[in-house]
């Protein structure tokens, strides 16, 4: 064969011939693999659309939901710390399917002596214990918890077969429950309060030794129905204690008896305030009405304090009205101190209100209602508008848990009053992100028992969108802070946890009770996912509408997980499978680094990579026809690399003289350095490559790399740069974006940049 | 959330919360200046519990935690959790101290002036005292070697050949 002239695709096809044979002179021969592409759709992960759930992630043509209405009547047994009730449930099927039973939660078994939640995990002797640790464990028996269920019956009083099963407990239906239809039967029950200051939950009493007196903050109290749809059939996984509550939207209409010297504040709205109101409340309360800029005192401190002394043994009944909400919870207790002020959501007034004992001030009066106002317009203009008439913030000392209108908060000073920045910080932030509960789940109401993520999460990247508007709208809240000291939600808090041993992380697409640390998993990194979604991948316009259309679309329904991928995609024409897949579905990390940099030049005749080329295939230069050539800056002998590359060749010359008029020639805009930048990718997730170039003369260009650079090699990658300034530094992530577990890496030249270590020593050594 | 106690310890609040019982210490040869640099970290909860079961010091509710009273306890606590030997000698270190970051107490320690070696054999029986399943990752930086290991109760210490 005779060839005359060789053009560079000829050569480039050469040498990639040339890598390949070269790969492939082992005997084994490769095997071929499945779809390993990390932006390959997820098709596999995914179910189906279907008329239930659309594939644009909307509620679909056939989408129902159950709903069960409660009546109930409630008494707290303040001297024996014991709650009664009873309830008649009014349960309707709206599923197409006939029911033959119906499932009730009954959680409060969980505190059952013989739970086995008690043994889910493994246990081992320690060398010492502390002697209340000591009496707790081995002395003393088991807290006497979970319902004691004296009846389920009918409509027509007749005793309804059923079976408990741990938490859940199966009711017979006498004939089955056709679609459409609805059934009607009550329970009565009773069981022992806990003390959650020293026996932890999410709810229940704290003693309080000064005076003697309890608060009462009650959850999960009465029996619950469970959730049953076209995903799941009837919820049938357990609660164990980590993963929270799946529960269908109802009416309730419920009264409440305790001591009457309580203040008591409960989901729902009060109907008989003129009986448990003073004339003087009522007259506040009319006023709190009218406040939107500050609180107003409906009991005072002083008055809760008289109240504090004595125990009255009469009684008062406190009547609720709930419409469409998805629990009940109520707080009670004569040494509440209460506050209201109206907040204007849309053209309708909500009422932010909180309840503490003193021993929360000065911190509560101060902060806790106009957070819980903060938090209703911030969450409201991110979503859709509040639809409650209020939200409650409710002290509680070590707890942040969340109910319809209702959320009990820690936060508590000393007891001299004084209080460190981390508790006040802390307050404010968990009672965002417990009123914003209400958003997430209470609302928009998943599956907590199965994907804790979906509303802690979620809930936790509004809160921290919420946490920076405070921190704009009240700067002496956080004076002297810039902008509010959030501890989830930045890139770069997550990368701590993002880089443990792989043995203890798990996707964030795994159920709460299996994950090894909840908070990270179903908190930081889901918030942090979608900050960084927010802010770096989709941007604020598109991400805040397919946000708000999500929030619109299943306001009082139950998306799932794809109801949620889907709709981010579908409303913003954004393609995150890849993201989605890589940050929810895998514990992979991000890394991404500057492995190498080469400078060139246009030099007038071939490189020396091409010579090699050439001679290594056997091929006579001079077949070669005139080109533009670059050469690495490193094999510069002849000092031609300051040269433009107009000087340098003369083929590029003659072709512009050519073509062009002397006027557009000098116009053009003629780089003279020429770089290739290639970046490798040390950690599994793919992201858009960000890079900072710093030129000689000090300026800098950001420049983002679309994260498709990444598709064809999950490896490396490398960019040529073009410039008619010389570049003195690149810098990967600059602004710490994209959660780079290891920043050493990022930068060229390489910094030698502090380690914690060299960080520490500095600061002590002064 | 407490770990270990049979009372029921059911919830996950707002807060972190971790149920599994880990540090990391990272042992950096620094070939330049000759010195090692040890950094560990472990949960700020765990900590706070073995600190006061043999201290009687609360650490939790004081934020500084280089104070001279908890600095001393802290140290002495490491040292008495963490040896080093090298080519078969033993070293002692010294303790710089700590700062509390995202939940987790990170506690620095150093020997300076350790000559050329060839082996080195750890024992860092942090928290053992505390969990019985605790577990304390090793990583081992000196030049371009790295190594990892993971130290349980039953197995206590590790040596290197470089």
């Amino acid at each position: 064969m005779k060839i005359k002239d060789i053009s560079l695709i000829a050569i480039s096809m050469m040498i990639s011939f040339f890598a390949f044979s070269q790969e492939n002179s082992s005997e084994t021969k490769q095997k071929g693999h499945l779809n390993i592409n990390k932006f390959r759709q997820m098709n596999q992960e995914f179910s189906s659309p279907n008329m239930f759930r659309t594939a644009a992630g909307a509620p679909g043509p056939a989408y129902y939901q159950q709903q069960a209405d409660y009546k109930m009547d409630i008494e707290l047994d303040d001297r024996n710390k014991r709650i009664y009730g009873s309830e008649t449930i009014t349960y309707t099927n709206n599923s197409p399917d006939n029911l033959e039973y119906l499932w009730v939660q009954l959680d409060q078994n969980v505190r059952k002596k013989d739970s086995p939640s008690l043994e889910r995990d493994g246990s081992g002797v320690r060398p010492f214990y502390r002697p209340s640790g000591f009496t707790n464990e081995f002395l003393t028996d088991p807290f006497d918890g979970g319902f004691n269920v004296e009846y389920v019956k009918d409509e027509d009083g007749k005793a309804l077969p059923y079976f408990i099963n741990q938490t859940m407990m199966r009711v017979d239906l006498p004939k089955v429950l056709k679609s459409g239809e609805k059934f009607s039967f009550s329970m009565k029950w009773w069981y022992n309060i806990q003390d959650h200051v020293n026996q932890d939950g999410r709810s229940g009493y704290e003693t309080f030794e000064s005076d003697g007196n309890r608060s009462y903050i009650i959850a999960q109290f009465f029996p619950r129905m469970a959730v049953y749809n076209e995903t799941e059939g009837w919820q049938n996984y357990q609660f164990w204690g980590d993963g929270e509550f799946a529960l269908p939207f109802g009416n309730y209409e419920v009264k409440i008896t305790v001591p009457a010297d309580h203040i008591l504040d409960a989901t729902g709205e009060l109907q008989n305030r003129k009986d448990v109101f003073s004339k003087e409340m009522l007259k506040r309360y009319n006023k709190a009405k009218k406040s939107y800029e500050k609180p107003v005192m409906i009991v005072t401190q002083s008055e809760a304090e008289e109240a504090e002394k004595s125990f009255s043994n009469n009684k008062k009944t406190w009547h609720f009205k709930a419409q469409n909400v998805r629990d009940f919870a109520f707080a009670t207790s004569r040494k509440f101190i209460w506050d209201m002020m109206a907040v204007k959501i849309g053209n309708r007034d909500v009422m932010a209100v909180s309840l503490y004992p003193k021993e929360g001030n000065p911190l509560w009066e101060d902060y806790s209602t106009i957070v819980v106002a903060e938090t209703l317009k911030t969450y409201s203009d991110y979503t859709f508008d509040y639809p409650y008439h209020k939200a409650i913030s409710v002290h509680a000392k070590q707890i942040g848990m969340e109910y319809p209108m209702i959320c009990f908060n820690f936060g508590r000073p000393n007891i001299d009053g004084s209080y460190s920045d981390d508790v006040k910080f802390g307050m404010i932030g968990v009672i965002i992100h417990e009123v914003g509960h209400n958003f997430f789940p209470m609302i928009v109401n998943n599956d907590e028992r199965q994907w804790a993520w979906m509303d802690e999460g979620i809930d936790t990247f509004v809160q921290y969108l919420t946490e920076q508007k405070l921190g704009k709208d009240y700067p002496e809240i956080i004076y002297p802070n810039e902008n509010f000291p959030s501890d989830r939600g930045p890139a770069k808090l997550i990368t701590d946890y993002m880089s443990v041993d792989q043995n203890f992380l798990a996707p964030i697409m795994s159920n709460p009770e299996n994950v090894y640390s909840l908070g990270p998993n179903a908190y930081g990194k889901p918030a942090t996912a979608l900050n960084i979604l927010r802010e770096t991948i989709m941007g604020k316009e598109l991400f805040d509408h397919a946000f708000k259309t999500y929030s619109k679309r299943w306001m009082f329904k139950h998306p799932t997980p794809e109801d949620f991928f889907r709709t981010m995609e579908d409303a913003s024409a954004v393609d995150l499978d890849w993201f989605w897949r890589g940050w929810f579905y895998t514990t992979d990390y991000v890394d991404i680094g500057i492995k190498e940099v080469k400078q060139f030049y246009v030099s007038p005749g071939p490189g020396k990579e091409l010579k090699k080329i050439m001679e290594e295939r056997g091929i006579p230069m001079n077949r070669l026809r005139p080109m533009i050539y670059f050469e690495d800056f490193e094999n510069d002998t002849e000092n031609l690399k300051e040269g433009n590359p107009l000087e340098n060749s003369k083929l590029l010359n003659n072709y512009l003289n050519e073509n062009y008029s002397e006027d557009e020639i000098s116009n053009l805009k003629v780089p003279k350095y020429f770089y290739e930048v290639v970046f490798d990718k040390p950690g599994g997730l793919v992201m858009p490559i960000i890079v900072e170039y710093e030129y000689e003369d000090g300026t800098k260009e950001k420049i983002k790399y679309p994260v498709q650079v990444w598709r064809k090699n999950d490896n490396e990658v490398s960019k040529l740069i073009k410039s008619n300034k010389k570049i003195i530094n690149i810098t990967l992530d600059p602004d710490l974006e994209t959660a780079d577990i290891d920043t050493s890496n990022n930068s060229w030249p390489k910094k030698q940049e502090d380690s914690d270590f060299d960080k520490f020593k500095k600061r002590i050594k002064g | 959330m407490k770990k270990i106690s049979l009372i029921i310890t059911l919830f996950v609040i707002y807060g972190f919360s971790h149920k599994y019982y880990v540090s990391t210490s990272l042992y950096d040869f620094k070939e330049d200046s000759g010195s090692l640099q040890i950094t560990i970290r472990v949960f700020q909860d765990d900590f706070t519990e073995i600190i006061k079961n043999i201290y009687q010091i609360d650490i939790s509710m004081d934020n500084d935690l280089n104070s001279n009273e908890i600095k001393s306890k802290i140290s002495d606590y490491l040292l008495s959790n963490l040896s080093i030997y090298l080519d078969n000698n033993k070293y002692d270190l010294f303790y710089l101290g700590s700062e509390l970051k995202n939940e987790m107490i990170i506690a620095y320690l150093e020997l300076e002036d350790i000559p050329a070696f060839k082996s080195i054999e750890l024992k860092n029986t942090i928290l053992f005292d505390l969990f019985e399943k605790q577990q304390n990752i090793i990583h081992l930086k000196k030049g371009v070697n790295k190594r990892s290991f993971i130290l349980r109760k039953d197995v206590p210490n590790v040596s290197f050949e470089f």
